[in-house]
């Protein structure tokens, strides 16, 4: 009966919320970078529903291709850490280099590519058989890590070199370089594979650049009234399927900016919670969850409606989010 | 510990030892390790990033307010209110709950009255923030002084007995300022073991009043 009652007021909640009770349920993935724990929320209620204590300054997380798996940096551990989403625990960790952050997985599931701080370098990672295929030097303190969506190309973003660097995965070996604002921190590409878009945190821009000749298309400030411009610094960065819309998390400035992306204009800024860091859309893109580091919460975005729905508590310090595909 | 350190220098060749190893620790003293690495704030000691100055946008997306309106002051009501729930011996849910209470009290005014008060919060706080931020950079100031002092001391004991034929006057003239030496290096200990719940502070000050701010927002829609 109390079973019910609950399932009936989450129902009507999400309804309140805008959302149809029959929308797709997805798993919330937080990592809190101080706490050395892992959050999890359900879409429809949006609300935690575990705690899980992991490895040391968990930061950087995704999920395997087949959902089953979360991968998590486990930075002062320096390991990946493989945590089982069903049974909720860790089962292994693979090699990862030291001072793990972020990473990417090529588009087919395997192997997995780490951006290691410390060493300059990028590891390559069979995930299947927990070993190193690669280790690419790259320039000083690697962070980005973007991936066409046909995998062939690899890019990551060094913070003081300034640079995206282009990597062939066939050699896995940089071919090409290109010189953004200072201190670049996230890389993604359009599904299209046409765009390539890199934040740089301490320039306070975002790089367009045209993937296939690598030249930037155009370079994107911003401007929030009210808010110093020392405070806007863009960090993680989301692209819709369709590349119509760009969503860029802008740091201590505590907003996300809505680009538009064909004229690359920004369009709004959303307060969101303190130091707003790593972002991720449902699959559906109705929702766009953001970590904010310093009011220590998630928030919740409308897409559609533009609007920040939901604020939800969790851990000390939340760094990254990873959603379930259904 | 302190006896046995004494016991130690008893004997020279653990000194030399010590001073040896306090050198070592108190040469990594000073403005760019002790401190924090933030070059363009030498005098910053906290890991928190330095936020001299909380401007409004970061906190609310309410109407724009004029940050330099000192209105608030001039209401009574406002004005408590901001020192009540500006308190950080009020838990937060308390004070959101008294915010709560005041927005269902106002009229067709709500909009300005609330408006007034995020202004008179924003202003308190970036006042009571500087008190500390400035605080915390005359702390730092005096331990870059402390531990000059501690570097200099221990050359000068090294210059008195580095060379291992010092007769007693220049070993009792080393004693004195090894016992000197460690006694600063306790109080510069010491005070840095201090300071990391005082750099919490801002960032604590900063984290309430967004607390604050987005509950008076929840009463604008």
């Amino acid at each position: 009966m109390r079973t019910a009652i609950r399932l009936l007021t989450a129902a009507s909640f999400a309804a309140t919320l805008g959302f149809a009770s029959s929308a797709s349920a997805y798993t919330v993935y937080v990592s809190n970078e101080k706490d050395n724990t892992i959050s999890i929320i359900d879409s429809t209620t949006l609300k935690v529903t575990d705690t899980i204590a992991v490895g040391q300054r968990p930061r950087g997380i995704l999920l395997t291709n087949d959902g089953k798996y979360l991968l998590i940096c486990a930075s002062d551990d320096d390991t990946v850490q493989v945590f089982d989403v069903e049974t909720k625990q860790v089962i292994r960790e693979l090699p990862s280099g030291p001072d793990p952050e972020l990473f990417v997985l090529h588009p087919s599931g395997n192997p997995l590519y780490i951006a290691n701080e410390d060493d300059n370098l990028v590891t390559v990672v069979d995930i299947v058989d927990n070993k190193v295929l690669a280790e690419i030097p790259v320039g000083v303190e690697p962070e980005g890590m973007g991936i066409s969506p046909d995998g062939k190309v690899l890019v990551n973003t060094s913070e003081t070199t300034n640079m995206a660097h282009f990597i062939d995965t066939a050699t896995n070996e940089i071919f090409d370089n290109l010189l953004v604002d200072s201190r670049p921190r996230f890389a993604e590409f359009n599904q299209d594979g046409e765009k390539l878009w890199v934040t740089s945190e301490i320039g306070g821009t975002v790089a367009v650049i045209d993937a296939k000749t690598r030249k930037m298309i155009t370079k994107i400030s911003f401007e929030v009234p009210g808010v110093q411009p020392e405070a806007i610094q863009p960090v993680g960065l989301r692209v819709t399927k369709d590349g119509s819309r760009a969503f860029v998390a802008l740091g201590p400035s505590n907003r996300v900016a809505v680009i538009n992306g064909e004229t690359h204009e920004v369009e709004k800024y959303l307060l969101v919670g303190q130091r707003v860091w790593q972002l991720a859309f449902t699959p559906d893109e109705k929702m766009l969850f953001t970590s904010n580091g310093v009011s220590n919460d998630i928030s919740v975005i409308d897409t559609e409606k533009l609007r920040v729905i939901k604020s939800i508590g969790v851990g000390r310090f939340p760094w990254g989010v990873a959603i379930s595909k259904e | 510990m302190k006896a046995i350190v004494k016991a130690n220098l008893k004997n020279l060749a653990c000194k030399t030892l010590l001073l040896g190893a306090l050198t070592a620790v108190v040469s990594t003293l000073g403005p760019g390790a002790a401190f924090a690495t933030d070059p363009d704030n030498p005098y910053w000691p906290c890991i928190q990033r330095k936020v001299p100055h909380i401007s409004a946008g970061m906190m609310w997306g309410g109407p724009l307010v004029d940050e330099s309106d000192r209105s608030w002051r001039r209401d009574d009501e406002v004005r408590g209110l901001v020192e009540t729930l500006s308190a950080r011996r009020m838990p937060i849910e308390e004070a959101q709950a008294r915010i709560d209470s005041y927005a269902a009290g106002l009229g067709e005014d709500k909009q300005t009255k609330l408006t007034v008060l995020f202004t008179g919060l924003l202003s308190h706080t970036n006042a009571e923030r500087s008190d500390i931020i400035a605080g915390i950079e005359k702390f730092a100031r005096r331990q870059i002084a402390l531990s000059k002092q501690i570097k200099e001391t221990a050359a000068e004991s090294n210059k008195l007995t580095g060379t291992g034929d010092a007769g007693p006057e220049a070993l009792k003239q080393a004693q004195a300022l090894d016992e000197k030496l460690l006694w600063d290096t306790r109080v510069f200990d010491e005070r840095e073991q201090s300071l990391t719940y005082v750099c919490e502070v801002p960032v604590l000050l900063e984290q309430r009043l967004f607390a604050l701010a987005r509950q008076l927002a929840t009463h604008l829609e």
